[in-house]
């Protein structure tokens, strides 16, 4: 028996002391062209033209090679640049490192691993991962179900029926993110991207003013540091830390998040970015379900890639389809099965018996989970459990300050509370 | 497709080069490909000198006969079998990952897909005390969830710490970036000046459609070229450096409500074995039932060696999956 081993056009001797010494001398120069960020015209011409790996082309002059394909010669001298690079070191060329926000000490000298290096052995990952803060809900079951709150460097996906309360959760992240770190908060600020229209700065300010309040409350008046924070704390200091975008149609908002590393570059303080919604524009208006599919899909890399550059957390509401299968109909998260993958973490919020309830669908870290909370006058809060008073002490931001009179009004769930209803 | 070049072989001088350019041949295939008759009344060489570079041409670049009871005792000697960590999936797989190959997941949203990755991440870097290359293509990985699976293995500090030595991670979130990546490992792994790529033993790439879905579809016809390249690289740095690649696809629901391996029908000749992983859970997250146990099962869709269609039922908890 007999059996041929071809690689390209060239001749493999399969001992592996042979093919080692082939190898070590050809693989980068064996590199095919085609793998290079080329655009699709040039790369045609290349093949045309014979050139099909980094070799046929490394020796080459920019004027010759232009000549040879018919391009022009600043193309032909990008080309060989990029080339040149990937064969000069093994490390090609990095993304650019975010310079993390100059206030935050902490974070300063915890540089991204990324930054010098393509790979990271996992002992740094590790480190790292555990340096970054989470961004707490000011629900302490979902905190505890997403272990801690809603993670930097990952996308989050909430869904639910209308009036569920996503863009409640949304804004009340926006504020939260602001809280200062000698609160062991992440003290940055939101980029809140609103296609629907339903963000509402009323809710905003109402859930500030509660958060205002709530620091305040669990102040320690000797510690000089957490004064001083609250000293500027305010509300309207925490509204100008949220950036609104308003999207009208879907090439706004794809357009938008091409743009968002040059808006990061300027804030650097940000460190959320929620899409309320990402399915309202992709709803409708499309015929062609493969164009969706390949943008939805290219958008949800981009905003991973954002996440992990700058350490953000990228929040990500959904609406909810019916599905008609077999059995009953039942209502499941919009934009199709291969958007599910999209997110790292998807939530699910529902209503039941009449309470809300939250279900953690997809997380790698954390095992499936459905907890209960409630949306009051203040904001996202945990359902209170009498048993379980004295239990958990240990997050700094438990809501334990008494419920206020008209608390008991939103104590009901069937008596939802919609922004326009709550002027106190 | 090298290009013909002078030195290639005696015949081919300076003059011979220009006339056969001249006459549009540039590259090896072309001069095979093409008739020695007219391509000597075309470029004016003699039928001769073009008989003689085309029989060495034929000779240097045909392939290379291995005599299969070699290439057998070099299988033998070569092939390692990495665990997945789990000891029912170990079973489905005959034994487990196979270097040299690709192996496959696939799955739906949420079927334990990453999970199985991590899983065979930490088996391997603390059991089989391999190295490992973890590429996270869509944020998925953590590293808190693999210091708990070791934990949970009962493994002592001393062993996990050295484990999260051999584990490296790298986070690409485009096409282009893995393809550079994946020719920086084969270059690494040759040169041999680190330590690690020398002695590297699994690369898993969770997941492959997320960077390959961005370009496909559409009125595209470049990105189906891509995946293919794609496919090429994942396969040489298998075959040709014994590796072990395991890969994670997603499962999508097409027009009608079957569910199919994402990437399409290509794709589907690409990896050696195919795992697809599927769970009871309902989508609608308001018919679920409060802990009740979520029941996982593995079923074997492709392999080159064990029966296909045969299932084993796995679950996740604190030590990964496992049966």
């Amino acid at each position: 028996m007999f059996i041929h081993y071809v690689k390209g056009h060239q001749v493999l001797p399969r001992t592996s002391k042979h093919f080692r010494i082939y190898a070590q001398s050809k693989t980068k120069m064996q590199r095919d062209l085609g793998s290079f960020p080329l655009p699709p015209v040039i790369r045609v011409k290349l093949k045309d033209s014979g050139f099909s790996v980094v070799e046929d082309v490394i020796e080459m002059k920019p004027t010759e090679l232009s000549r040879e394909i018919g391009i022009s010669k600043e193309e032909s001298l990008e080309i060989l640049k990029m080339v040149r690079e990937s064969t000069s070191s093994s490390l090609p060329c990095q993304p650019k490192t975010p310079s993390n926000s100059a206030s935050s000490s902490s974070q300063r000298q915890q540089q991204h691993p990324e930054g010098n290096k393509r790979t990271v052995t996992a002992l740094e990952m590790l480190r790292y991962e555990k340096s970054s803060p989470a961004i707490v809900t000011f629900c302490e079951d979902l905190d505890e179900m997403l272990g801690g709150g809603v993670p930097l460097c990952k996308i989050t996906e909430l869904c639910g029926a209308p009036g569920v309360g996503k863009t409640q959760t949304c804004i009340q992240l926006a504020v939260d993110v602001q809280i200062p770190q000698c609160f062991g908060g992440v003290e940055g600020e939101t980029i809140y991207i609103d296609t629907e229209g339903s963000f509402l700065p009323q809710r905003a300010a109402d859930i500030a003013v509660a958060m205002v309040g709530h620091c305040r409350r669990i102040a320690d008046t000797n510690d000089e540091e957490q004064q001083t924070a609250l000293a500027e704390f305010s509300m309207e200091k925490l509204l100008s830390g949220i950036h609104c975008f308003r999207c009208h149609d879907y090439t706004e908002l794809l357009a938008l998040v091409n743009l968002l590393p040059e808006i990061l570059d300027k804030h650097k303080k940000v460190k959320l970015i929620v899409i309320d919604s990402i399915a309202f524009h992709f709803r409708h208006d499309f015929d062609d379900f493969s164009l969706r599919t390949r943008l939805l899909n290219g958008l949800a890399q981009s905003l991973i890639k954002i996440a992990s550059d700058y350490r953000l957390a990228v929040v990500l509401t959904n609406q909810m389809t019916t599905h008609i299968g077999n059995g009953p109909s039942h209502l499941i998260p919009a934009l199709g099965e291969s958007w599910g993958h999209a997110c790292t973490i998807r939530i699910i919020l529902f209503w039941k018996d009449n309470q809300r309830y939250a279900n953690l669908y997809k997380s790698p870290n954390k095992q499936e989970m459905t907890v209960p909370y409630q949306i009051t006058m203040d904001g996202l809060r945990s359902v209170p459990r009498l048993e379980n008073e004295q239990a958990s002490t240990s997050t700094s931001f438990r809501h334990d300050e008494p419920q206020d009179g008209n608390e008991d009004d939103h104590l009901n769930p069937c008596k939802r509370l919609r922004p326009s209803e709550n002027q106190r | 497709m090298t290009l013909l070049s002078v030195g290639l072989c005696p015949a081919l001088t300076k003059e011979t080069v220009d006339a056969l350019n001249g006459g549009g041949i540039k590259t090896v295939l072309d001069f095979i490909c093409a008739d020695v008759e007219d391509l000597a009344q075309k470029c004016s060489i003699s039928y001769k000198v073009l008989q003689s570079i085309r029989r060495l041409l034929l000779a240097q670049y045909s392939s290379f006969p291995v005599n299969g009871a070699d290439l057998h005792d070099d299988v033998m000697s070569s092939v390692a079998i990495l665990s997945t960590g789990c000891s029912s999936l170990d079973e489905l797989l005959d034994g487990g990952l196979y270097t040299s190959e690709l192996t496959e997941i696939t799955g739906g949203p949420a079927t334990g897909k990453t999970q199985l990755c991590m899983t065979t991440a930490a088996s391997v870097a603390t059991t089989a005390q391999q190295n490992v290359l973890y590429i996270d293509t869509n944020g998925g990985f953590s590293s808190q969830r693999l210091q708990d699976i070791m934990a949970a293995r009962g493994n002592t500090d001393k062993i996990m710490a050295a484990a999260f030595q051999r584990l490296r991670c790298a986070r690409t979130f485009d096409l282009f970036e893995l393809l550079s990546l994946l020719e920086m490992t084969k270059s690494s792994m040759d040169s041999g000046s680190d330590a690690f790529y020398a002695s590297l033993k699994l690369v898993v790439v969770d997941s492959v459609t997320a960077v390959v879905a961005p370009v496909l579809g559409g009125q595209q016809t470049e990105g189906h070229g891509m995946m293919i390249h794609l496919a090429r690289s994942l396969k040489a740095l298998a075959v040709e450096y014994s590796v072990a690649v395991l890969l994670t696809n997603n499962q999508v629901r097409g027009d009608g409500t079957q569910r199919k391996p994402a990437l399409g029908r290509t794709w589907s000749h690409v990896p050696h074995c195919r795992l697809l992983l599927t769970h009871d859970r309902s989508d609608d997250a308001s018919l679920c039932t409060v802990n009740r146990p979520i029941n996982r099962e593995a079923r074997i869709i492709k392999s080159g060696r064990q029966p296909i269609n045969v299932s084993c039922t796995f679950k996740i908890d604190d030590s990964g999956i496992c049966s």
